[in-house]
């Protein structure tokens, strides 16, 4: 296994630090993340989840204390310069659609690999290719100005913006908030796509952990500014007490598995979704699944 | 209900009202041009873009939001002068949607940036003019500060003023599609 | 980063609380003061009257338990500005300065620089006046609350609606500007990590000094005026669907009452500037 791409050690970060309104926003957080991993990054509000993720793509950098190595760069040596790594790990935000400033679609998304100074095809291959991973077909988008565009369409062109950079590494800020059942379901299947055919690392922040099956590895809790838990999804789903108390919502599937273990009846493993809960829990009821 | 004062006047004269005030706080001036006249560098564009937009009342009401905010943060005896800092303003909004109303049949685009130019122009002349009328400032000087500030204020704000508009409006400036 | 966080808090002027007797004037007794006393200060170009007008609004702040330092720190930064003007003012106004009969006196000469008694007076009653403005502006944002503010004018110029000018709805244009200054801040934070974060080519660091080419103005400053613009089209929609009519026959939550203080504060800055005024040629 090769060296972690993100390696933070005890990462502290104060706001207005100096000042009678400091707040310390991270108090100690420890995360290594793997080249090509798919993570989630969970915690509740105030949890210090975003100022930890603007640290991961250079816009917050380590102070005084705690440590921070991107591919290798210690991101506390002031001489290191962010912008490169941006282009290379691409955050999105938790309202991306607000980054839009162009007047026709495609010019706004040609707005980052133009930055590049990609010469032009590629520049139109890049729109092409990122309009098509996020369900806006090209030929019918690239020309429309962006105020004729509902918010999903919106969204979905602002996070193409990020993708046409082709950033190895995908930080996502709660951008599913927001959305609809079915807008979420195409960017978490984005996300997968990109994870598995492209190799992307991914990093989901979010606040339901349902958003996170079937595409992250492992997951990392955070809560006071500080990692609390770690492990695989189940794992952590299986923590209820432990994410209870630290505000976090359980998810549903294992609040279910809770309440039968309380009764008594402890299913084999936490269910991860409504279907691994039908198929421990039908077979005990002498029925098959399927039936209500 | 005020019919020269509808509800879509109050609220964008209220938004844009928001940002004139945000930009004014913002002290540090975003244009570094090595002048006195730092402060008002972009402050007039949203005076512009509610002139455009919205008509003469909603500009010259900015208009007065920007000489309030820039009374209140001037540290210039000349900048601290009302009649310096107001009539000017309160002016810029009503050229500049005056002149776009005047072009605008003819092409929009070209509308757009003639009443922006109109406007930084009416901000810079009057301010400077006025300055110059009290003897703040002699002649050769304000001309001279004048030119250095108008042309950076002049295209900033043409640039900006263009893009929102254009934007807002959902048209493209030279071409109806993207420049792929 | 922390100067991002400047914009959370931006009001006009930092409202210091008190319980001075200043502050607890009605507002628009302290407007109406203000006000006539921007009036004298503006139109007097006599020494005496600037004394006095120094003299009272000193007196003034320090009623109102406001910190001199504190409000005239402002300048510093503009201090190289104000002294190159005023040497300015000082040579280039020779002869055509204040009126004819006080300007003429030369007072110093060397080559083609001149300064008369006209230049110095100029020069002199320009920086009094700065002071005097500076600190009558300060006994509104540093005594009066932002929201008394608001309020106190709509009620005065209530008054003109008989005569059409609409009153409310423009001090609710104040109130809108006002409410959104924070979110439109937070806002333009926003902006700016987004943008930063999707290729756009800004240099973080240093004060606020962080936007250096117009590509750059754009990229932050169009996206911030487009999403006022989106705010300003939900407002209208909450307020028509809310059936807003105005201000007319429109009742009031909070009654402002003039009392005896503010009475005499407000005849007092009358009498004063009318003095001052009418004064204005016959004193040095």
């Amino acid at each position: 296994m090769s060296e972690p791409f993100i390696r933070a050690k005890g990462l502290q970060y104060t706001y207005m630090a100096g000042t009678p309104l400091a707040v310390e926003a991270l108090k100690g957080v420890d995360l290594e993340v793997w080249p090509g991993e798919a993570i989630g990054l969970i915690g509740p509000a105030g949890a210090g989840k975003s100022t930890l993720v603007q640290h991961l793509n250079g816009l917050l950098r380590p102070r005084a204390r705690g440590q921070l190595w991107i591919d290798g760069q210690d991101m506390g040596d002031p001489r290191v310069d962010a912008r490169p790594l941006r282009r290379r790990i691409g955050l999105v935000f938790q309202r991306p659609e607000d980054q839009l400033f162009k007047t026709l679609v495609g010019d706004d998304i040609a707005f980052g690999p133009r930055q590049l100074g990609l010469p032009r095809e590629e520049v139109r291959e890049r729109v092409r290719w990122a309009m098509e991973m996020v369900g806006l077909d090209f030929g019918a988008f690239v020309d429309r100005p962006v105020v004729s565009l509902s918010g999903g369409e919106r969204r979905r062109a602002a996070i193409a913006g990020t993708l046409a950079l082709r950033p190895s590494t995908l930080i996502l800020d709660e951008a599913t908030s927001g959305l609809d059942p079915r807008g979420r379901r195409q960017l978490l299947d984005l996300l997968r796509r990109l994870h598995r055919e492209e190799g992307t690392t991914v990093i989901l922040v979010t606040t339901h952990m349902e958003d996170l099956v079937g595409l992250a590895g492992r997951v990392v809790v955070l809560a006071g500014g500080r990692t609390v838990l770690e492990g695989s999804l189940r794992e952590v789903y299986g923590q209820a007490d432990l994410l209870r108390r630290h505000g976090l919502g359980v998810p549903q599937m294992a609040e279910v598995g809770e309440a039968l273990a309380a009764r008594g009846c402890r299913l084999s493993r936490v269910p991860l979704t409504v279907q691994e809960a039908e198929e421990e829990i039908a077979p005990r009821l002498g029925v098959s699944c399927g039936v209500v | 209900m005020n019919s020269l004062l509808t509800i879509r006047r109050i609220v964008v004269a209220g938004l844009l009202g928001a940002i004139t005030i945000l930009l004014g706080a913002t002290r540090a001036g975003f244009i570094p041009v090595p002048t006195p006249l730092g402060d008002a560098t972009i402050m007039h564009i949203p005076v512009i873009i509610g002139g455009i937009l919205d008509g003469w009342l909603v500009g010259a009401i900015l208009g007065l939001f920007f000489g309030i905010f820039s009374f209140i943060h001037a540290t210039i005896p000349m900048f601290k002068d009302p009649l310096v800092v107001f009539l000017p303003r309160i002016l810029i909004g009503i050229t500049t949607a005056l002149t776009y109303r005047g072009l605008r049949r003819s092409n929009e685009v070209v509308a757009v940036i003639v009443a922006t130019v109109v406007g930084t122009l009416t901000n810079t002349v009057g301010v400077l003019g006025i300055g110059v009328l009290r003897r703040y400032l002699p002649l050769p000087a304000a001309v001279g500060f004048g030119v250095a500030a108008a042309i950076p204020e002049t295209i900033l704000a043409a640039i900006i003023v263009v893009a929102v508009v254009l934007a807002w409006r959902g048209v493209a400036a030279r071409r109806r599609t993207a420049d792929l | 980063m922390e100067s991002f966080e400047v914009f959370r808090h931006v009001t006009i002027g930092q409202y210091l609380p008190g319980e001075s007797l200043v502050h607890r004037l009605d507002p628009r007794a302290k407007i109406t003061v203000v006000l006539l006393l921007i009036a004298a200060v503006t139109f007097s170009t006599s020494y005496t009257a600037h004394l006095a007008l120094l003299a009272l609004t000193l007196g003034l702040i320090a009623l109102a338990n406001l910190p001199v330092r504190y409000i005239v720190s402002g300048v510093r930064p503009a201090l190289p500005f104000i002294l190159l003007l005023a040497l300015m003012q000082l040579f280039v106004y020779g002869e055509a300065a204040a009126s004819a009969v006080r300007g003429s006196a030369v007072l110093w000469q060397w080559g083609v620089l001149r300064v008369t008694a006209g230049s110095l007076r100029l020069t002199l009653v320009s920086l009094a006046r700065l002071l005097e403005l500076l600190l009558l502006v300060s006994l509104l944002t540093n005594a009066t609350p932002t929201t008394s503010l608001t309020y106190g004018i709509e009620s005065m110029l209530r008054p003109f609606a008989r005569l059409g000018l609409p009153a409310h709805e423009l001090s609710l244009i104040g109130t809108i500007a006002l409410r959104f200054v924070p979110v439109l801040g937070e806002q333009f934070e926003t902006i700016l990590k987004a943008q930063a974060s999707r290729g756009a080519n800004l240099r973080f660091g240093g004060r606020l000094q962080f936007v250096r080419s117009a590509q750059q103005m754009v990229v932050l400053l169009v996206p911030l005026f487009l999403n006022a613009l989106l705010r300003a089209e939900d407002l209208i929609l909450a307020m028509e669907a809310r059936c807003y009519g105005g201000g007319r026959g429109r009742s009031h939550y909070v009654r402002l009452r003039l009392r005896a203080p503010d009475y005499v504060a407000m005849a007092l800055a009358l009498v004063f500037t009318a003095a001052v005024l009418a004064a204005r040629n016959a004193l040095p």
